[in-house]
Protein backbone atom coordinates (compact mmCIF):
# COMPACT_ATOMS: atom_id res chain seq x y z
CA UNK A 1 0.00 0.00 0.00
CA UNK A 2 1.40 3.41 -0.92
CA UNK A 3 1.72 6.15 1.68
CA UNK A 4 -0.93 8.18 -0.15
CA UNK A 5 -3.44 5.31 0.05
CA UNK A 6 -2.65 4.83 3.73
CA UNK A 7 -3.32 8.53 4.36
CA UNK A 8 -6.64 8.37 2.51
CA UNK A 9 -7.73 5.41 4.58
CA UNK A 10 -6.73 7.23 7.75
CA UNK A 11 -8.74 10.27 6.70
CA UNK A 12 -11.67 8.07 5.80
CA UNK A 13 -11.45 6.38 9.21
CA UNK A 14 -11.34 9.78 10.88
CA UNK A 15 -14.34 11.02 8.86
CA UNK A 16 -16.19 7.82 9.60
CA UNK A 17 -15.58 8.04 13.36
CA UNK A 18 -16.60 11.71 13.39
CA UNK A 19 -19.81 10.86 11.56
CA UNK A 20 -20.47 8.14 14.14
CA UNK A 21 -19.79 10.66 16.93
CA UNK A 22 -22.19 13.21 15.41
CA UNK A 23 -24.83 10.49 14.89
CA UNK A 24 -24.38 9.37 18.49
CA UNK A 25 -24.80 12.93 19.81
CA UNK A 26 -28.06 13.15 17.85
CA UNK A 27 -29.19 9.85 19.39
CA UNK A 28 -28.34 11.23 22.86
CA UNK A 29 -30.65 14.17 22.11
CA UNK A 30 -33.37 11.88 20.78
CA UNK A 31 -33.13 9.74 23.92
CA UNK A 32 -33.50 12.87 26.13
CA UNK A 33 -30.13 12.35 27.79
CA UNK A 34 -29.30 15.36 29.96
CA UNK A 35 -27.40 17.77 27.70
CA UNK A 36 -25.11 18.79 30.56
CA UNK A 37 -23.68 15.26 30.77
CA UNK A 38 -22.65 15.25 27.10
CA UNK A 39 -21.47 18.85 27.35
CA UNK A 40 -19.21 17.93 30.29
CA UNK A 41 -17.51 15.28 28.12
CA UNK A 42 -16.53 18.02 25.65
CA UNK A 43 -15.44 20.41 28.36
CA UNK A 44 -13.22 17.80 29.99
CA UNK A 45 -11.39 17.63 26.64
CA UNK A 46 -10.89 21.41 26.82
CA UNK A 47 -13.54 22.19 24.20
CA UNK A 48 -15.82 25.10 25.03
CA UNK A 49 -19.36 24.68 23.74
CA UNK A 50 -22.55 26.71 23.94
CA UNK A 51 -25.25 24.92 25.89
CA UNK A 52 -27.04 23.52 22.81
CA UNK A 53 -27.09 20.20 21.00
CA UNK A 54 -26.25 21.92 17.71
CA UNK A 55 -23.13 23.39 19.31
CA UNK A 56 -21.98 19.89 20.32
CA UNK A 57 -22.40 18.44 16.83
CA UNK A 58 -20.57 21.47 15.35
CA UNK A 59 -17.71 21.03 17.83
CA UNK A 60 -17.61 17.29 17.07
CA UNK A 61 -17.12 18.09 13.39
CA UNK A 62 -14.38 20.64 13.91
CA UNK A 63 -12.32 19.65 16.98
CA UNK A 64 -8.88 18.02 16.77
CA UNK A 65 -8.55 14.31 16.00
CA UNK A 66 -7.29 13.32 19.43
CA UNK A 67 -10.11 15.16 21.22
CA UNK A 68 -12.66 13.69 18.78
CA UNK A 69 -11.41 10.17 19.50
CA UNK A 70 -11.58 10.65 23.27
CA UNK A 71 -15.02 12.27 23.09
CA UNK A 72 -16.33 9.57 20.75
CA UNK A 73 -15.22 6.85 23.15
CA UNK A 74 -16.95 8.49 26.12
CA UNK A 75 -20.16 9.36 24.24
CA UNK A 76 -20.34 5.80 22.95
CA UNK A 77 -20.01 4.43 26.49
CA UNK A 78 -22.62 6.87 27.80
CA UNK A 79 -25.04 5.96 25.04
CA UNK A 80 -24.53 2.20 25.41
CA UNK A 81 -25.13 2.38 29.16
CA UNK A 82 -28.22 4.51 28.58
CA UNK A 83 -29.63 2.07 26.03
CA UNK A 84 -28.96 -0.94 28.23
CA UNK A 85 -29.65 0.28 31.76
CA UNK A 86 -30.99 3.80 32.23
CA UNK A 87 -34.55 5.18 32.24
CA UNK A 88 -36.24 1.74 32.19
CA UNK A 89 -39.58 0.40 33.28
CA UNK A 90 -38.84 -3.04 34.66
CA UNK A 91 -40.67 -6.21 35.67
CA UNK A 92 -38.80 -8.98 37.46
CA UNK A 93 -39.15 -12.75 37.43
CA UNK A 94 -37.15 -13.81 40.47
CA UNK A 95 -36.36 -17.09 42.21
CA UNK A 96 -36.46 -19.19 39.04
CA UNK A 97 -35.12 -22.71 39.16
CA UNK A 98 -31.55 -22.91 37.95
CA UNK A 99 -32.46 -24.91 34.86
CA UNK A 100 -35.25 -22.40 34.04
CA UNK A 101 -32.91 -19.43 33.80
CA UNK A 102 -30.54 -21.49 31.61
CA UNK A 103 -33.46 -22.52 29.42
CA UNK A 104 -34.44 -18.87 28.97
CA UNK A 105 -30.89 -18.01 28.01
CA UNK A 106 -30.79 -20.82 25.42
CA UNK A 107 -34.22 -19.80 24.11
CA UNK A 108 -33.20 -16.17 23.57
CA UNK A 109 -29.99 -17.27 21.85
CA UNK A 110 -32.18 -19.43 19.62
CA UNK A 111 -34.55 -16.65 18.54
CA UNK A 112 -31.56 -14.47 17.69
CA UNK A 113 -30.36 -17.15 15.30
CA UNK A 114 -33.69 -17.44 13.43
CA UNK A 115 -34.20 -14.61 10.92
CA UNK A 116 -37.99 -14.79 10.77
CA UNK A 117 -38.54 -15.03 14.53
CA UNK A 118 -39.91 -11.46 14.66
CA UNK A 119 -41.15 -11.21 11.07
CA UNK A 120 -44.72 -10.82 12.27
CA UNK A 121 -43.89 -8.20 14.88
CA UNK A 122 -42.95 -4.50 15.20
CA UNK A 123 -39.85 -5.64 17.07
CA UNK A 124 -36.44 -6.43 15.62
CA UNK A 125 -34.00 -8.67 17.52
CA UNK A 126 -31.33 -5.97 17.56
CA UNK A 127 -28.34 -6.99 19.64
CA UNK A 128 -27.29 -9.19 22.52
CA UNK A 129 -24.56 -8.76 25.10
CA UNK A 130 -22.79 -11.14 27.44
CA UNK A 131 -21.91 -8.94 30.41
CA UNK A 132 -20.22 -11.73 32.38
CA UNK A 133 -21.15 -13.53 35.61
CA UNK A 134 -23.83 -15.48 33.76
CA UNK A 135 -25.75 -12.35 32.67
CA UNK A 136 -26.94 -11.81 29.10
CA UNK A 137 -28.90 -8.88 27.68
CA UNK A 138 -31.16 -9.27 24.65
CA UNK A 139 -32.30 -6.00 23.05
CA UNK A 140 -35.39 -5.70 20.87
CA UNK A 141 -35.69 -2.56 18.82
CA UNK A 142 -39.06 -0.88 18.25
CA UNK A 143 -40.07 2.56 16.99
CA UNK A 144 -42.60 4.26 19.26
CA UNK A 145 -44.56 7.38 18.58
CA UNK A 146 -44.74 9.79 21.48
CA UNK A 147 -46.44 13.12 21.90
CA UNK A 148 -43.97 15.92 22.43
CA UNK A 149 -44.99 19.21 24.05
CA UNK A 150 -43.57 22.45 22.70
CA UNK A 151 -44.21 26.09 23.43
CA UNK A 152 -44.91 27.64 20.04
CA UNK A 153 -43.01 30.75 18.99
CA UNK A 154 -43.86 33.35 16.35
CA UNK A 155 -41.90 31.43 13.73
CA UNK A 156 -43.73 28.17 14.58
CA UNK A 157 -47.08 29.91 14.22
CA UNK A 158 -46.30 31.78 10.96
CA UNK A 159 -49.47 33.46 9.72
CA UNK A 160 -51.22 32.60 12.97
CA UNK A 161 -48.65 34.49 15.07
CA UNK A 162 -51.25 37.12 15.97
CA UNK A 163 -52.76 34.66 18.50
CA UNK A 164 -49.76 35.55 20.67
CA UNK A 165 -51.33 39.00 21.13
CA UNK A 166 -54.21 37.29 22.89
CA UNK A 167 -52.40 34.47 24.72
CA UNK A 168 -49.19 34.57 26.76
CA UNK A 169 -48.22 31.04 25.79
CA UNK A 170 -49.37 28.71 23.06
CA UNK A 171 -48.52 25.06 23.57
CA UNK A 172 -48.49 22.48 20.80
CA UNK A 173 -48.21 18.69 20.87
CA UNK A 174 -46.63 16.88 17.99
CA UNK A 175 -46.12 13.20 17.33
CA UNK A 176 -42.46 12.22 17.40
CA UNK A 177 -41.04 8.81 16.51
CA UNK A 178 -38.40 7.51 18.90
CA UNK A 179 -36.34 4.35 18.49
CA UNK A 180 -36.56 2.33 21.69
CA UNK A 181 -34.60 -0.69 22.83
CA UNK A 182 -36.78 -2.86 25.03
CA UNK A 183 -34.84 -5.74 26.50
CA UNK A 184 -34.73 -8.95 28.46
CA UNK A 185 -31.92 -9.52 30.93
CA UNK A 186 -31.28 -13.13 31.89
CA UNK A 187 -29.18 -13.76 34.98
CA UNK A 188 -28.29 -17.44 35.27
CA UNK A 189 -26.33 -16.85 38.49
CA UNK A 190 -29.13 -15.17 40.43
CA UNK A 191 -31.79 -17.11 38.47
CA UNK A 192 -33.62 -13.99 37.43
CA UNK A 193 -35.23 -12.66 34.26
CA UNK A 194 -35.92 -8.93 33.92
CA UNK A 195 -38.16 -7.44 31.25
CA UNK A 196 -37.63 -3.79 30.52
CA UNK A 197 -39.23 -1.05 28.46
CA UNK A 198 -36.84 1.57 27.20
CA UNK A 199 -37.21 5.29 27.93
CA UNK A 200 -39.62 4.80 30.80
CA UNK A 201 -39.95 8.56 31.35
CA UNK A 202 -41.75 9.03 28.03
CA UNK A 203 -44.08 6.03 28.29
CA UNK A 204 -47.50 7.26 29.38
CA UNK A 205 -48.79 5.49 32.49
CA UNK A 206 -51.84 4.11 30.67
CA UNK A 207 -49.64 2.54 27.96
CA UNK A 208 -47.31 0.59 30.27
CA UNK A 209 -49.48 -2.55 30.45
CA UNK A 210 -50.06 -2.53 26.70
CA UNK A 211 -46.35 -2.17 25.90
CA UNK A 212 -45.28 -4.95 28.29
CA UNK A 213 -48.02 -7.20 26.91
CA UNK A 214 -46.79 -6.54 23.38
CA UNK A 215 -43.20 -7.35 24.34
CA UNK A 216 -44.24 -10.57 26.07
CA UNK A 217 -46.48 -11.79 23.23
CA UNK A 218 -43.89 -10.87 20.56
CA UNK A 219 -41.21 -12.86 22.38
CA UNK A 220 -43.50 -15.84 22.94
CA UNK A 221 -44.41 -15.83 19.24
CA UNK A 222 -40.72 -15.68 18.38
CA UNK A 223 -40.16 -18.72 20.65
CA UNK A 224 -42.87 -20.54 18.66
CA UNK A 225 -41.38 -19.56 15.29
CA UNK A 226 -37.91 -20.63 16.44
CA UNK A 227 -39.28 -23.96 17.67
CA UNK A 228 -38.59 -23.24 21.34
CA UNK A 229 -41.09 -25.37 23.25
CA UNK A 230 -39.74 -25.39 26.81
CA UNK A 231 -39.93 -21.63 27.51
CA UNK A 232 -42.65 -19.02 27.68
CA UNK A 233 -42.74 -15.61 29.26
CA UNK A 234 -45.70 -15.51 31.60
CA UNK A 235 -48.28 -12.80 31.93
CA UNK A 236 -47.53 -10.01 34.37
CA UNK A 237 -49.25 -11.59 37.36
CA UNK A 238 -46.38 -14.10 37.53
CA UNK A 239 -43.81 -11.34 38.01
CA UNK A 240 -42.67 -9.98 41.37
CA UNK A 241 -45.35 -7.97 43.14
CA UNK A 242 -43.63 -4.72 44.15
CA UNK A 243 -46.66 -3.09 45.77
CA UNK A 244 -45.36 -3.36 49.35
CA UNK A 245 -42.09 -1.72 48.27
CA UNK A 246 -43.93 1.64 48.13
CA UNK A 247 -44.46 1.67 51.91
CA UNK A 248 -41.10 0.04 52.60
CA UNK A 249 -39.23 2.63 50.56
CA UNK A 250 -40.78 5.25 52.83
CA UNK A 251 -40.27 3.36 56.09
CA UNK A 252 -36.72 2.12 55.52
CA UNK A 253 -34.33 4.84 56.57
CA UNK A 254 -31.53 4.14 54.11
CA UNK A 255 -31.38 6.27 50.97
CA UNK A 256 -33.27 9.49 50.27
CA UNK A 257 -36.90 9.97 49.27
CA UNK A 258 -37.01 12.57 46.50
CA UNK A 259 -40.78 12.74 46.06
CA UNK A 260 -43.89 11.05 47.38
CA UNK A 261 -47.65 11.19 47.15
CA UNK A 262 -49.22 9.96 50.34
CA UNK A 263 -52.40 9.75 52.25
CA UNK A 264 -52.99 10.71 55.87
CA UNK A 265 -56.15 10.45 57.95
CA UNK A 266 -57.18 13.95 56.86
CA UNK A 267 -55.79 14.51 53.41
CA UNK A 268 -53.69 13.61 50.41
CA UNK A 269 -50.31 15.19 49.95
CA UNK A 270 -47.68 15.39 47.28
CA UNK A 271 -44.23 16.41 48.40
CA UNK A 272 -41.23 16.77 46.19
CA UNK A 273 -37.69 17.90 46.86
CA UNK A 274 -36.93 21.54 46.31
CA UNK A 275 -33.65 22.92 45.11
CA UNK A 276 -30.96 21.67 47.52
CA UNK A 277 -33.04 19.56 49.89
CA UNK A 278 -31.99 15.90 50.01
CA UNK A 279 -34.85 13.89 51.54
CA UNK A 280 -38.48 14.96 51.92
CA UNK A 281 -38.73 12.85 55.07
CA UNK A 282 -36.26 15.15 56.82
CA UNK A 283 -37.92 18.46 55.94
CA UNK A 284 -39.31 20.24 58.98
CA UNK A 285 -42.86 20.59 57.60
CA UNK A 286 -42.88 16.86 56.81
CA UNK A 287 -41.67 15.90 60.28
CA UNK A 288 -44.30 18.19 61.86
CA UNK A 289 -47.09 16.68 59.73
CA UNK A 290 -45.88 13.15 60.41
CA UNK A 291 -45.78 13.77 64.18
CA UNK A 292 -49.32 15.22 64.07
CA UNK A 293 -50.57 12.21 62.09
CA UNK A 294 -48.92 9.75 64.46
CA UNK A 295 -50.42 11.60 67.45
CA UNK A 296 -53.82 10.81 65.91
CA UNK A 297 -52.85 7.15 65.69
CA UNK A 298 -52.36 7.29 61.93
CA UNK A 299 -49.34 7.01 59.68
CA UNK A 300 -47.98 8.28 56.40
CA UNK A 301 -49.23 5.94 53.68
CA UNK A 302 -47.46 6.59 50.38
CA UNK A 303 -48.95 5.43 47.08
CA UNK A 304 -46.26 6.92 44.84
CA UNK A 305 -42.64 7.31 45.80
CA UNK A 306 -39.25 8.07 44.27
CA UNK A 307 -36.16 7.09 46.17
CA UNK A 308 -32.43 7.20 45.52
CA UNK A 309 -29.72 5.08 47.07
CA UNK A 310 -26.03 5.94 47.23
CA UNK A 311 -24.06 3.15 45.57
CA UNK A 312 -20.74 5.00 45.68
CA UNK A 313 -19.70 8.61 46.27
CA UNK A 314 -21.92 10.88 44.14
CA UNK A 315 -23.60 7.90 42.44
CA UNK A 316 -27.29 7.89 43.32
CA UNK A 317 -29.41 5.59 41.14
CA UNK A 318 -33.14 6.21 41.60
CA UNK A 319 -36.36 4.21 41.52
CA UNK A 320 -40.00 5.23 41.25
CA UNK A 321 -42.85 2.93 42.24
CA UNK A 322 -46.47 3.96 42.46
CA UNK A 323 -50.13 3.37 41.78
CA UNK A 324 -53.10 5.60 41.06
CA UNK A 325 -54.86 7.02 44.13
CA UNK A 326 -58.18 5.41 43.12
CA UNK A 327 -56.55 1.99 43.03
CA UNK A 328 -54.72 2.65 46.29
CA UNK A 329 -58.05 3.33 48.00
CA UNK A 330 -59.82 0.23 46.72
CA UNK A 331 -60.34 -2.50 49.28
CA UNK A 332 -58.61 -5.87 48.88
CA UNK A 333 -55.17 -7.12 47.88
CA UNK A 334 -53.05 -4.88 45.69
CA UNK A 335 -50.39 -5.49 43.14
CA UNK A 336 -47.77 -3.50 41.27
CA UNK A 337 -45.53 -5.29 38.83
CA UNK A 338 -43.37 -2.54 37.42
CA UNK A 339 -40.96 0.10 38.68
CA UNK A 340 -39.18 2.91 36.86
CA UNK A 341 -35.42 3.10 37.36
CA UNK A 342 -33.34 6.10 36.32
CA UNK A 343 -30.03 7.88 36.95
CA UNK A 344 -28.47 4.49 36.25
CA UNK A 345 -25.03 5.06 34.75
CA UNK A 346 -23.55 1.57 34.68
CA UNK A 347 -24.28 -2.12 35.06
CA UNK A 348 -23.13 -1.81 38.69
CA UNK A 349 -25.78 0.88 39.31
CA UNK A 350 -28.34 -1.33 37.58
CA UNK A 351 -27.78 -4.51 39.62
CA UNK A 352 -27.48 -2.45 42.80
CA UNK A 353 -30.88 -0.90 42.09
CA UNK A 354 -32.55 -4.21 41.23
CA UNK A 355 -31.21 -5.70 44.48
CA UNK A 356 -32.58 -2.69 46.43
CA UNK A 357 -36.01 -3.10 44.85
CA UNK A 358 -36.10 -6.82 45.62
CA UNK A 359 -34.85 -6.25 49.18
CA UNK A 360 -37.83 -3.92 49.74
CA UNK A 361 -40.55 -6.00 48.06
CA UNK B 1 -39.70 52.84 60.11
CA UNK B 2 -38.82 51.79 63.63
CA UNK B 3 -36.48 48.87 63.88
CA UNK B 4 -34.34 47.90 66.82
CA UNK B 5 -31.05 46.52 65.53
CA UNK B 6 -30.15 43.34 67.34
CA UNK B 7 -26.82 42.47 68.76
CA UNK B 8 -25.73 39.71 66.39
CA UNK B 9 -22.63 39.55 64.26
CA UNK B 10 -24.62 39.80 61.03
CA UNK B 11 -26.78 42.69 62.25
CA UNK B 12 -23.56 44.55 63.03
CA UNK B 13 -22.15 43.80 59.57
CA UNK B 14 -25.25 45.21 57.88
CA UNK B 15 -25.38 48.18 60.21
CA UNK B 16 -21.82 49.04 59.14
CA UNK B 17 -22.81 49.20 55.44
CA UNK B 18 -23.41 52.59 53.86
CA UNK B 19 -26.91 52.63 52.38
CA UNK B 20 -28.55 55.67 50.87
CA UNK B 21 -30.70 57.47 53.39
CA UNK B 22 -33.40 57.65 50.71
CA UNK B 23 -33.74 53.90 50.36
CA UNK B 24 -35.02 51.12 52.62
CA UNK B 25 -32.42 48.58 51.48
CA UNK B 26 -30.78 48.41 54.91
CA UNK B 27 -34.10 47.97 56.71
CA UNK B 28 -35.10 45.26 54.20
CA UNK B 29 -31.76 43.49 54.84
CA UNK B 30 -32.46 43.48 58.58
CA UNK B 31 -35.95 42.03 58.12
CA UNK B 32 -34.69 39.28 55.81
CA UNK B 33 -31.83 38.57 58.22
CA UNK B 34 -34.27 38.20 61.14
CA UNK B 35 -36.25 35.68 59.11
CA UNK B 36 -33.15 33.74 58.06
CA UNK B 37 -31.87 33.44 61.62
CA UNK B 38 -35.05 31.49 62.42
CA UNK B 39 -35.90 29.78 59.11
CA UNK B 40 -32.43 29.27 57.63
CA UNK B 41 -31.80 26.11 59.59
CA UNK B 42 -29.46 24.44 57.14
CA UNK B 43 -28.18 24.73 53.59
CA UNK B 44 -30.96 22.50 52.26
CA UNK B 45 -33.69 25.03 53.08
CA UNK B 46 -34.29 27.34 50.15
CA UNK B 47 -36.27 30.52 49.69
CA UNK B 48 -37.93 32.01 46.65
CA UNK B 49 -38.21 35.78 46.16
CA UNK B 50 -41.88 35.53 47.16
CA UNK B 51 -41.12 33.72 50.40
CA UNK B 52 -38.54 36.31 51.38
CA UNK B 53 -40.91 39.13 50.37
CA UNK B 54 -43.56 37.84 52.79
CA UNK B 55 -41.19 38.64 55.64
CA UNK B 56 -40.42 42.17 54.53
CA UNK B 57 -42.54 45.21 55.34
CA UNK B 58 -44.88 45.80 52.40
CA UNK B 59 -44.16 49.53 52.53
CA UNK B 60 -40.66 48.74 51.28
CA UNK B 61 -40.59 48.99 47.49
CA UNK B 62 -39.99 45.91 45.35
CA UNK B 63 -36.87 47.54 43.99
CA UNK B 64 -35.34 48.05 47.45
CA UNK B 65 -36.39 44.54 48.46
CA UNK B 66 -34.70 42.94 45.42
CA UNK B 67 -31.58 45.06 45.95
CA UNK B 68 -31.45 43.91 49.57
CA UNK B 69 -31.72 40.21 48.63
CA UNK B 70 -28.78 40.52 46.26
CA UNK B 71 -26.94 42.61 48.84
CA UNK B 72 -27.06 39.66 51.20
CA UNK B 73 -25.44 37.46 48.52
CA UNK B 74 -22.39 39.74 48.20
CA UNK B 75 -18.98 38.18 48.73
CA UNK B 76 -18.23 40.47 51.69
CA UNK B 77 -21.62 39.79 53.35
CA UNK B 78 -21.93 36.02 52.68
CA UNK B 79 -25.39 35.50 54.17
CA UNK B 80 -27.24 34.15 51.14
CA UNK B 81 -26.20 32.36 48.00
CA UNK B 82 -28.24 32.20 44.84
CA UNK B 83 -29.00 28.98 43.00
CA UNK B 84 -31.19 27.96 40.05
CA UNK B 85 -33.51 25.03 39.40
CA UNK B 86 -35.09 23.74 36.21
CA UNK B 87 -37.61 21.02 35.39
CA UNK B 88 -36.05 17.61 34.79
CA UNK B 89 -38.56 15.34 33.10
CA UNK B 90 -37.02 12.02 34.08
CA UNK B 91 -37.19 13.04 37.75
CA UNK B 92 -40.56 14.76 37.35
CA UNK B 93 -39.42 17.70 39.49
CA UNK B 94 -37.26 20.84 39.55
CA UNK B 95 -33.60 19.99 40.05
CA UNK B 96 -30.75 22.38 40.84
CA UNK B 97 -28.70 23.47 37.84
CA UNK B 98 -24.98 24.22 37.94
CA UNK B 99 -24.75 27.95 38.56
CA UNK B 100 -21.84 28.46 36.14
CA UNK B 101 -23.94 27.12 33.28
CA UNK B 102 -26.78 29.52 34.03
CA UNK B 103 -24.46 32.49 34.39
CA UNK B 104 -22.69 31.61 31.16
CA UNK B 105 -26.02 31.64 29.31
CA UNK B 106 -27.04 34.93 30.89
CA UNK B 107 -23.72 36.53 29.98
CA UNK B 108 -23.70 35.20 26.41
CA UNK B 109 -27.42 35.93 25.92
CA UNK B 110 -27.72 32.52 24.27
CA UNK B 111 -30.43 30.77 26.20
CA UNK B 112 -31.47 27.14 26.28
CA UNK B 113 -33.08 24.75 28.72
CA UNK B 114 -30.39 23.50 31.14
CA UNK B 115 -31.43 19.84 30.86
CA UNK B 116 -33.03 19.38 27.44
CA UNK B 117 -30.93 21.94 25.56
CA UNK B 118 -34.06 23.28 23.84
CA UNK B 119 -33.35 26.80 22.57
CA UNK B 120 -35.26 29.43 24.52
CA UNK B 121 -35.86 33.14 24.24
CA UNK B 122 -34.67 35.27 27.14
CA UNK B 123 -38.24 35.51 28.51
CA UNK B 124 -38.80 31.76 28.20
CA UNK B 125 -35.47 31.12 29.93
CA UNK B 126 -36.45 33.18 32.98
CA UNK B 127 -39.74 31.29 33.14
CA UNK B 128 -38.04 27.90 32.94
CA UNK B 129 -35.01 28.53 35.14
CA UNK B 130 -36.18 29.45 38.61
CA UNK B 131 -33.90 31.30 41.03
CA UNK B 132 -33.77 30.42 44.70
CA UNK B 133 -31.72 31.49 47.70
CA UNK B 134 -30.16 29.46 50.49
CA UNK B 135 -28.08 30.47 53.48
CA UNK B 136 -24.32 30.00 53.31
CA UNK B 137 -22.16 27.77 55.49
CA UNK B 138 -20.54 30.97 56.80
CA UNK B 139 -23.97 32.21 57.90
CA UNK B 140 -24.76 28.92 59.66
CA UNK B 141 -21.41 28.99 61.43
CA UNK B 142 -21.91 32.53 62.73
CA UNK B 143 -25.63 33.26 62.86
CA UNK B 144 -25.73 32.99 66.66
CA UNK B 145 -22.55 34.98 67.25
CA UNK B 146 -23.00 38.19 69.16
CA UNK B 147 -20.78 41.23 69.28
Amino acid sequence: MSDQTALNIEQNDSNHSRKTLIDNIKICEERRIDLSIVEDIFEREGIEVIHRWSSLTAAAASCGDEAATNIAEKVDKLLTNHILYDDKLIMILDRLFEDESHEFNDAFSEIYSVDEAFSDSDYIADSSYDVGNGVSIYCFKIVREISERKELTESDLGELASVLDKYNRVIGYRPVKVTCYDAVIVDTTKNRVILQLDLGSIVLANAVDKFFHKLITSINKAFDVAGVTNCRLLEKIQFENLYTAIQKFYDNEEGEVTSASFSTSKNNHHETLRDRARDIRKAEYHLRGKAAEEALGGKIRPYRISKRFERATNKWPQVYAGVHYRYFNKPGGKSLYEAHIFDINSYKDYTFMIDKILANR
Amino acid sequence: MNYEIKNSYFHKIIKAQKFSEFSDVGYSCFLILDHLIVAGRDREVSFSFDELRENVDERISDEDFITSVFYLTREDIKILEQGFSAWKTVEDRYVEVKKEKVLRMINSKQFSHPYTGEELTEDQFYEEVIPFFAVTKFFLDHKNDTI
